[in-house]
Order: structure tokens, then C-alpha cells, then sequence
């Protein structure tokens, strides 16, 4: 008895060792995860995913795009096409991946690629209904997609656009059934590892694994997304194991141990300056705005470790970067800063005009501290800054062209990414005189860019860069102020390492658990 | 009683139109969905054929009278957001709004009653100044530090309650909790008020020199004599809770219709804003309909206005 | 003996009795003295902090409260930029008595007015001013805020406006329902029959008995307008720096109640305090004013009564 009862002991002992090795190192099988994000997506066509909030489920998760952007190094990679070339000045051709098939059992080919280009732009082109996809603006000249073959696309251009395949990293693929109709789809149907299994509106939305996925298929089986608009409530769910993956986190909420992740994805606090309206005329106010704002100090006290300071309108990564740029004429010196605005004065300009500081309150998180922060350094050096914080159709109004008749002069305050590595998709809407979102007009700025956006690889990436120098050193109606790091939090055993590209594509399949 | 129901069922299709008329315009006023569609900017073409998908290259006027004529066959557009019916999204949240302000208007009458009760019983004593005191803070708490300060306590440290969502009973107990706090306190005091007023005055005094108890008499006599002012202020708290409740759901992802409106304001979805408020607008009516019902059984004099 | 000197001699006794009630009751005569301080505060606190209350320090943000020797400012701790708690409350005190006295004033003086009309005269006066009040209250008042706030300014005059038009309808439906209920009283038929006009009535005998509960009401109301507003802050509508009221210091302080709690708690305790001075300032006018209820206030302290004797 006493030998047996021996024998059991020791034989539970090794069982719960056993067992407390597993659970130590084992990677779980099919585990499910919950993401909690801050904003519930507005459309899961795969012609909207262009906002944030939709292609963080969506992208790389549902569905897929024919080319992808390398999130290490910016560069264009195959996805849903293994090669293209550009056959002609104005046409392309796609060769697409063979066996990929979408999640209702359809096969991918030439065709249905074509009709995902042609929704995307559609317009009024499908039955005769008007369909607006967010995607459209992706490809701003309209282009005519069809299939040479079954698995050759071939695409032409209006005008010479030598990053198409780049653009076309943004175009996601649907299924056929939705591209006939000018119907946005709630049931998405992609070629990505995850297919969508149901959502309910304000509620959640769930995917499961795909087992006809044509990679190699993603430890993680089932995900739920639910939407959580405070910081805190996220950051909580991480705490209390109700989410194992949490975005958007703000600077107070982030553990210091390696929960907390970080990436920075080309995110930039810019300023722009009315150069048509007093106080901003005369460049030498301009330049002693920037020279007004103690960007060291303002960015660590106010975003720590979610951001550093900043001198350009773009991000490192991008073509547009300039990578030896010196700011020193920019930088804070708050003496130089007064004597440009006396001299601004001396010569006639009215430096103590009122201006706006305009803002949104979700413009990043604690923006509007960050705002009142600034409005303090302007008032320091003499000017008459005054802040208006509004939400983002009021905000809107100030950003586009054409200006309302009798707005008054102002500083608008933006958040902007590029993650596409070219600066094609910042620059002309943004520094150019027919930008929509532009208050620069400089005819040089104007005919490098026109230059750029024709050009190739080095070329293109030192005309942008020209560019960049008149408008940074010169105009300066457009500058850097913060290069903005994100957080994610994670739950325990939950692997994930963010990158550039997290920020719009979250993608579940480098997610990896282990217990 | 058919007379009087035909006509406050006229007077609530007064209201409603009324309602929706001045929503359709005010929400018009706030800007156009066109600018949000389009971050950086769509082509003419691509605006044109937004513009008409959503009949809004119409006048304005047109626009009214088109939305007229297909809201009184049902029909109230589609969401310019949500891919589906702007109605559809509207019901889809009705349920737990009711639900969520039902139960939160029971706890705070029935919380409240008891301790406005006590409290005029045991007028300017002690129980009367602990509760008064109680009821006035509960009244004066911000609603969003209460929801935070909350989640934080038991959800995150304690780990007893979730965070947020609505998925099992324990997930409601916060957001009833967080609206009830303010009508608990609101109504304490009006009750309270109400009660004292009741008790001082004659025919109480009456009664109680005819040597009936205080408790007893407060419930047996009393609070229904009270109980005008009272539901005046119940009802017209749980009208605003039901288009309200908008920090609640915004902080406890708790579904609700409140957030659907404020999110239909900020994303200027006029579909689903004029749906939403044509049902909010069908609740409010019911429930003054409800309240006007039980005056008449608490009060029988009123039936005869 | 005059008719004058019995008259004067009856209102000293009036007096003296409210005196006496008031300092019975030491909640009250606190509650007194910290609205008669806020509002000193809010007259004359601007003025004399001057910049100092919006001046930004980053290198003392979040500096803890309690601890002297950065100057006498800081007894309340600094703010995400550095700014002194106590004098951002002094700024918010002028800012939050202006908007909630204007508010819940102007929202509850036209709101009973029009409730004492309308139960009074019933019919389609009350018809007509019940759907009205019905479709304010059905609007949401977020939409009202925007509209209001996107096409003129995010200024205190229009947030008063906006404040003040959602909250009639509460004190309208409060009013009606109390008229309603007295105007059968006898009392007031009484006066009817003895011939009184209708604005006699309503202001001498209808008034008088829906004033008490309209003002537990407003006194209540002070609290939520000045959250109210806060919450249109929290929204992106609401009023614009360098202006401050408390519920906007509470809304920006609650992102960083984890890491620097008294941001947002002393605003909190200081909304929380001054509602509830309202609101026992209101009771105890109730009081007063209620000949049956006075003796039952007077009765309670009854040592201190019998020592008055």
C-alpha cells in the first residue's frame, strides 16, 4: 500500500509536471484571439479600405492586393501577381499568382482583378448605379483594366504613371459576385487567410481561418474585433484578459515590460501656414513660427515615448525624406524668431494680425495639449494666436481648397501618413497650387513635382526631394513638427511584432501564441 | 378614454413630424457626408456620382419632399455608411436601448421612492441629512469620471466585472449603475420634496392625529398623493435617457441608439440620424402616452382635462 | 397701536425666525458660505490671477499636489502642461457660474413660465406648448450643439443658448404638471370665483406653490449644465481654450486619472461641492418658505431651541 501509494504520488507528480511543461512552452492548437481597435469600420468592400479603422480588419486579413509593400524596407513585393512589366509607355501587364481561390470556393483569375480596377474607379460605370468607393482616390488618372488571359491583366494608363504597381498595392481584390453590382457587400468575400464569418454593427466582427488559403496557414483559427473609443477601456482589456491585442494605446496607459509594443509608421504632426493672409505673408514670420516651437522640449514632455521631434512634411521611409536635411534655420530660437517678426514689421506687415490655430480633437492622442503648447510658444515670440479645437467636417472646411470667402488666417493643425514610400501621394495634393489640400503655390515646387511624378527610382526620389527643400527651407507654409510612434499592447503569450505597415494593415497571420 | 387616446395620438404625430422636419434641416445645416467620403479629395465625377446615390444633388427642398413622400411609405434611404437600410440600423439598436433604459429607470425610481421616502419620514434628522447629502452627490458626479473611475476599480483592478461590451448580466451592471446614478439623485430629491409637501399638509396632519403610523402612512397615503411631481420627473428622465445614454455606450461599447445618433451627427449619415430619431421620437411618444396613463390612475381629477 | 408698526413688527419676526433656521442648520450656513466664496472666486479671482493661471510650464507637469515649495499655486498640483490646478479652478469658477446661472436661469424662468401658462389655461395653449416642448426634447441635444456651434462660435453665450434651450422643456413639463394638479385646489377657485384675473391668479396663488419644487429642480440642474458642457468639450463642440470651466477640466484631466489623479479630482470635488451647496441652499428656502415646514425644521435642534428660550 505504502509502495503503491508511493508509485501514485510519483506518477502525479510527473503528470503535473508534464503538464505544467506544456502549458509553459506548447503553442496552443486553433487558439482564438479578440483585437480591440478604437474605431469600428465603416465598410468591408474591398473597395473601402482605405481608412484606417477598415483596412486594419480587412487588408491582408480578408482580403488580398495584387502587389504588396515590403513593410522592412518599402519595397514593392508579389502578392496576388508574381511579376509585371510595363509592356508600354502607357500599358501594363500583371501576371497573376496560379490557384488562388476566394473564400466561397471561386477561382482567382484575370477577370475578376480586371472588375475589382474597374469598381474601384467606377463611378457610374456599373449598372448605370453610382457606386463611390474610398479607394477611388488611390488611383487619381482613370485607367481601363482587362484580361489578356486568364491570369494576364493588362491595364492602361491615360497618362505615363510609372508607380502603378505601387497603386495598385491599395487596390484589395473582392469576389465577382460583388463586383457586379454597385452595391457595397457586408458579407466580404477576399482570397486572404481569414474568411469573414459574421458582423454585428456597434457589436463586433468575426473572422476564422481559411482552409483553402493558398499560403501556409496562420496558427491563430478565430478572431473577434470589437471597437473600445476610450484608451483606457483598451489598454484594460489587455490587463484583464479580455483582448490579446489592443491598438491606438496612449503614452499614460503603456507598460513599461515588452506588452507594450511600438512602430512608427510615417506618421507626421505637420503645421501649414495661409501664406496669403497676414501674419504669414512675409516668409520671415513663417520661418519664425517654426523657429518659435521648442520641438525637444514639447515632444518629450508632451508625447513621450510616442513621438520625436520633426522637420519635414514626410516620414523616412518615403522618397520625398530628405535624409541629410539641415533644420538648423528652423530650429527653436525663440530671439531670432522676434527679430525675423520685427523686420516682417519694420517692413510693413502686419505681424499682430489674430490667427487661428485650427485643430480636431482626435487629431492624435492629448493632441490638443500639444496644441495649447504651441499657442503658448507663438504667443511668446509676439504673435496672436488663438485655438479652435472642432471636429472633423468643421476642420475639413479648413483644410480644402477653395478657401471660404472671409476665412480668417490660420495655422492648420494635421496628422499625415504616407505608407506607401512614395511621395507621390503627399506632395501634389499637398504643396502644389492646385493641391486640394494645398496653401503653397511656388511655380518651382510646381515643375519639379509635375517632373517627379513622371520620373523613375533615383530620379524621381531627388526631384521630390528638391522640391521638398524649396518648401521646407524657403515657403515654409508646411512643416514638421513630431514624428509620431505608435503603441499596441499585447496579452500575454501573444507575439506580434508591428511594422511600418501595422498602422493599416494588422495582419493576423504574424500573430503567433504561444501559452 | 377613446377620445382621449385618438387625441394624444394625434398630438403625437404632431410631435413627430414636427420632430423630423426640424432634424432634417438642423442636421443639413452641420455640412455635407462628401467631405468625409472623400479624405483627399475625389474627382468631379466621383462626387457626382456620390452626390447621387444619395439623391443629395438634389435642392434641398426637393430632397425634403422626396424624403417625405418615401418615409411615409416606410422607406428612410440607406445608410451612407453602413451598407445597409438606415431603418435596419436604427432597430437593430432599439432593443437594448429599451432594455438598458427600462431597467435603469426601475432601479432609480424604486432606489429613489425608498430613499426619498425614508428621508421625508425622518425629515431634517439624520437619515434625512445622509441621504440628502448622498443623492445631491450622486446628482453632481460627472457621468464619463464615474464610467472611467469605475471600469477602473472593478473591472481592471478588481478584475470582478468587464470592462466593457454586453455579452453576459455582469456586463450591464456598470452602464445601469453609471445612468441610474444621476436620476437616483435627481429623484431622491423630488420625491423627498414631493413627500414633505404631501405630509405637511392637512389632511396628513388629519390622519395623523387619527393616529396613523408614519411609515404606513407614507406608503398608504402619502406617496400616491406625491406621485405627480414625481412621474413628471421620472418621465421626463427616462425620455432623455432614451436618446441619451450617450457617454455610457461610448465608454462600455455598450450598444445603444444614443451612440448610433451621435455617430450619424458626426458622420453626417442623414439616413440613419432621421430613422433613428423617428424611432426615438415613437419611444418618447409611447412613454408620455404610458405617463399620461398613469396620471389618470393615480389622479383622477387630470382625466378630466 | 398703528396698522404700520404690527406690520413691521410681524416682518422682524420673519426675519429673526429665518435667521434662526438658517443657523440651526450648519450644512446650510457652509453651503452658504462656499457659494458666497465661489462666486467672490468668480467675480474677483480672474482678475487677480491674471496670466498666471494659464501660463504652460512643461517641466512642471503633473507636479503632485500638496507640496509648497513650488510657490502657493502648485498646493493643487499642475495640469498635463504644467499649469496650476488651483488657479485653472479659479479661471473655471467664473466660466462654470457664468454658464450654469445663465442656463438653468434662463432655462427655468422661461420653462415654468410657460408651464404655468399651460397647465393653466389648458387647451390648445397647452396643446401648442407641449408638441413644442416634446420636439426640443426629442431633438437630440448633441445636434443642437452642432448646429449651433458649427455655424456661429464655440463662444459662452452660444453654449448658453444651446444649454438653456434643451433644459426648458424639463422645467416646462415640471411646472404643467403642478399647475394642473392646484388649479382644481380650492384655493384657486376661490379666486376664480371671486373674480381674480388670470395673471393674478397665476402669479400670486399658482406660482408660489410651483416655485419650491421647479427650484429643487434648477438647483439640481446646476450641476448636470455644468457637466453638460463638459461633455460637449469631451466631443469636440464644446468651448475653446484659453477659456476653462471645471467640467472641462474634469474631461481633459480623465485621460490621466491613472497616472496623475488630482487633474481631474479636484475639479470633480469642486463641481460636486458647489451642487451640493446649491441644492441645500434650495432645501432650506423650501424650508422657509413653507409655514408647515418650519416648525418642523425649528423642531428638530430642540436643545438648542429651549436654550433659546
Amino acid at each position: 500500500m505504502t509502495f503503491s501509494a508511493q508509485i501514485l504520488r510519483t506518477s502525479a507528480i510527473a503528470i503535473l509536471a508534464v503538464a505544467g511543461m506544456s502549458s509553459a512552452y506548447a503553442t496552443p492548437i486553433d487558439p482564438a484571439i479578440t483585437v480591440a481597435v478604437a474605431v469600428e469600420p465603416d465598410s468591408l468592400d474591398s473597395c473601402d479600405t482605405q481608412p484606417a479603422q477598415n483596412a486594419n480588419i480587412a487588408r491582408g486579413n480578408i482580403y488580398q492586393s495584387l502587389t504588396h509593400v515590403k513593410p522592412e524596407d518599402g519595397k514593392l513585393e508579389p502578392l496576388l501577381a508574381e511579376s509585371w512589366s510595363q509592356t508600354g509607355d502607357l500599358v501594363w501587364e500583371f501576371k497573376l499568382r496560379p490557384n488562388v481561390k476566394f473564400h466561397d470556393g471561386s477561382a482567382f483569375d484575370a477577370k475578376t482583378a480586371a472588375a475589382n480596377v474597374m469598381r474601384t474607379q467606377a463611378g457610374f460605370e456599373i449598372d448605370g448605379k453610382a457606386t463611390a468607393c474610398l479607394n477611388s482616390g488611390q488611383i487619381p488618372e482613370p485607367v481601363q483594366a482587362e484580361a489578356a488571359d486568364d491570369l494576364t491583366l493588362r491595364v492602361t494608363t491615360t497618362h505615363p504613371d510609372p508607380i502603378l504597381p505601387l497603386r495598385f498595392s491599395y487596390i484589395d481584390i473582392g469576389g465577382m459576385e460583388t463586383q457586379k453590382t454597385a452595391q457595397k457587400t457586408t458579407r466580404p468575400v477576399g482570397t486572404g487567410p481569414y474568411r469573414f464569418v459574421e458582423r454585428i454593427q456597434g457589436q463586433h466582427i468575426k473572422l476564422t481561418r481559411f482552409d483553402d488559403y493558398w499560403s501556409e496557414a496562420p496558427q491563430v483559427k478565430d478572431v473577434t474585433y470589437v471597437y473600445r473609443s476610450d484608451p483606457a477601456v483598451r489598454a484594460g482589456m489587455i490587463t484583464a484578459g479580455e483582448a490579446q491585442i489592443a491598438t491606438a494605446i496612449s503614452a499614460q496607459h503603456a507598460t513599461k515590460d515588452d506588452r507594450t509594443v511600438e512602430f512608427k509608421d510615417n506618421r507626421i504632426v505637420l503645421y501649414r501656414l495661409r501664406h496669403d493672409k497676414e501674419p504669414f505673408v512675409d516668409p520671415r514670420v513663417r520661418q519664425a513660427v517654426s523657429k518659435a516651437i521648442d520641438r525637444d522640449t514639447l515632444v518629450e514632455v508632451l508625447m513621450g515615448r510616442t513621438g520625436g521631434p520633426w522637420y519635414q512634411m514626410l516620414g523616412p521611409q518615403v522618397n520625398g525624406y530628405i535624409s541629410n536635411f539641415d533644420s538648423s534655420s528652423l530650429s527653436f530660437d525663440p530671439d531670432g524668431a522676434r527679430e525675423l517678426i520685427a523686420a516682417a514689421k519694420a517692413d510693413g506687415h502686419d505681424v499682430e494680425t489674430e490667427f487661428l490655430i485650427v485643430t480636431k480633437t482626435d487629431l492624435f492622442p492629448g493632441s490638443n495639449e500639444f496644441v495649447q503648447a504651441i499657442a503658448q510658444y507663438l504667443q511668446e515670440v509676439g504673435l496672436k494666436p488663438r485655438i479652435l479645437s472642432i471636429e472633423m467636417t468643421a476642420w475639413r472646411t479648413y483644410l480644402r481648397q477653395p478657401f471660404p470667402e472671409g476665412q480668417q488666417s490660420n495655422m492648420l493643425m494635421i496628422s499625415h501618413d504616407n505608407t506607401s514610400g512614395d511621395a507621390s501621394f503627399s506632395y501634389p495634393r499637398y504643396i502644389t497650387c492646385k493641391g486640394t489640400n494645398s496653401s503653397t503655390c511656388n511655380t518651382e515646387v510646381d515643375r519639379l513635382i509635375k517632373e517627379a511624378d513622371a520620373a523613375q527610382a533615383d530620379q524621381r526620389a531627388q526631384l521630390y526631394q528638391e522640391a521638398a527643400k524649396i518648401l521646407h527651407l524657403d515657403e515654409m507654409t508646411m512643416e514638421g513638427v513630431a514624428e509620431q510612434v505608435q503603441l499596441m499592447m499585447l496579452g500575454r503569450g501573444i507575439n506580434y511584432k508591428p511594422n511600418p505597415l501595422t498602422g493599416i494593415e494588422i495582419l493576423i497571420s504574424d500573430v503567433t501564441v504561444t501559452d | 378614454m377613446v377620445t382621449f387616446l385618438r387625441g394624444r395620438l394625434l398630438s403625437g404625430a404632431v410631435t413627430l413630424i414636427g420632430v423630423v422636419v426640424m432634424v432634417f434641416f438642423l442636421a443639413r445645416l452641420t455640412g455635407s457626408p462628401i467631405d468625409l467620403f472623400f479624405p483627399e479629395g475625389g474627382t468631379e465625377a466621383q462626387i457626382r456620382a456620390f452626390e447621387q446615390a444619395y439623391g443629395l444633388d438634389q435642392p434641398l427642398y426637393k430632397q425634403f419632399l422626396i424624403f417625405l413622400g418615401n418615409a411615409a411609405q416606410g422607406d428612410f434611404g440607406d445608410s451612407i455608411w453602413q451598407q445597409r437600410p438606415a431603418m435596419e440600423a436604427a432597430l437593430s439598436e432599439m432593443p437594448m436601448t429599451l432594455a438598458l433604459a427600462g431597467i435603469a429607470m426601475v432601479v432609480s425610481v424604486v432606489t429613489a421612492v425608498i430613499l426619498g421616502s425614508i428621508a421625508a419620514a425622518y425629515r431634517f434628522r439624520r437619515p434625512d441629512r445622509i441621504i440628502t447629502i448622498l443623492s445631491l452627490i450622486a446628482g453632481s458626479v460627472p457621468v464619463f469620471w464615474f464610467a472611467i473611475v469605475s471600469i477602473l476599480i472593478f473591472a481592471i483592478q478588481l478584475q470582478w466585472l468587464p470592462t466593457s461590451g454586453s455579452y453576459s448580466w455582469k456586463s450591464w451592471i456598470l452602464p445601469v449603475a453609471t445612468i441610474s446614478l444621476s436620476p437616483i439623485g435627481v429623484l431622491t430629491q423630488v420625491v423627498r420634496g414631493a413627500m414633505i409637501d404631501v405630509l405637511t399638509s392637512g389632511y396628513v396632519r388629519n390622519a395623523r392625529a387619527r393616529g396613523f403610523g408614519s411609515l404606513r402612512l407614507i406608503f398608504r397615503h402619502s406617496l400616491r398623493n406625491a406621485a405627480l411631481p414625481i412621474i413628471a420627473v421620472a418621465g421626463d428622465i427616462a425620455a432623455s435617457k432614451l436618446n441619451g445614454a450617450v457617454i455610457v455606450s461610448v465608454v462600455f461599447a455598450f450598444p445603444g441608439i444614443g451612440r448610433l445618433i451621435v455617430g450619424a451627427i458626426m458622420a453626417r449619415d442623414f439616413p440613419v440620424l432621421q430613422a433613428s430619431i423617428v424611432l426615438v421620437g415613437l419611444a418618447i411618444i409611447t412613454l408620455n402616452l404610458l405617463i399620461d396613463i398613469i396620471y389618470m390612475i393615480v389622479d383622477p381629477r387630470v382625466r378630466l382635462s | 397701536m398703528t396698522l404700520a408698526t404690527e406690520k413691521q413688527t410681524n416682518r422682524t419676526f420673519v426675519y429673526s425666525e429665518r435667521w434662526q433656521m438658517f443657523f440651526a442648520s450648519p450644512m446650510t450656513v457652509a453651503a452658504a458660505t462656499w457659494l458666497v466664496f465661489v462666486i467672490l472666486v468668480a467675480i474677483f479671482g480672474p482678475a487677480l490671477v491674471g496670466d498666471l493661471a494659464n501660463k504652460q510650464a512643461l517641466l512642471m507637469r503633473f507636479a503632485p499636489p500638496f507640496q509648497l515649495e513650488k510657490g502657493f499655486q502648485f498646493i493643487l498640483g499642475a495640469d498635463s502642461l504644467g499649469r496650476p490646478v488651483l488657479l485653472q479652478l479659479v479661471m473655471g469658477a467664473q466660466t462654470s457660474m457664468l454658464i450654469a446661472i445663465l442656463s438653468v436661469g434662463s432655462s427655468s424662468v422661461i420653462g415654468s413660465t410657460l408651464g404655468i401658462i399651460s397647465g393653466y389655461f389648458g387647451g390648445w395653449v397647452d396643446n401648442i406648448l407641449l408638441r413644442i416642448a416634446d420636439i426640443v426634447h426629442t431633438i437630440p441635444s448633441i445636434l443642437l450643439a452642432l448646429v449651433v456651434l458649427f455655424i456661429l462660435d464655440p463662444s459662452i453665450t452660444n453654449l448658453v443658448i444651446v444649454l438653456g434651450i434643451t433644459r426648458i422643456p424639463v422645467y416646462l413639463r415640471t411646472a404643467r404638471a403642478q399647475t394642473a394638479e392646484v388649479r382644481q385646489r380650492t384655493f384657486v377657485e376661490v379666486a376664480q370665483a371671486m373674480g381674480a384675473s388670470d395673471w393674478r391668479i397665476m402669479t400670486k396663488e399658482i406660482a408660489p406653490v410651483v416655485i419650491p419644487t421647479v427650484r429643487t429642480l434648477a438647483m439640481l440642474e446646476v450641476a448636470s449644465v455644468i457637466l453638460a458642457a463638459a461633455s460637449l468639450t469631451f466631443l469636440g463642440i464644446g468651448l475653446q481654450r484659453p477659456t476653462v470651466d471645471w467640467g472641462m477640466l474634469v474631461a481633459d484631466g480623465q485621460a490621466y486619472l491613472e497616472t496623475a489623479w488630482f487633474v481631474a479630482v479636484f475639479p470633480g470635488i469642486v463641481i460636486v461641492l458647489t451642487a451640493l451647496s446649491a441644492s441645500l441652499i434650495s432645501n432650506w428656502l423650501r424650508a422657509v418658505e413653507d409655514p408647515a415646514q418650519n416648525i418642523l425644521f425649528l423642531s428638530k435642534p430642540k436643545k438648542k431651541r429651549s436654550e433659546s428660550k
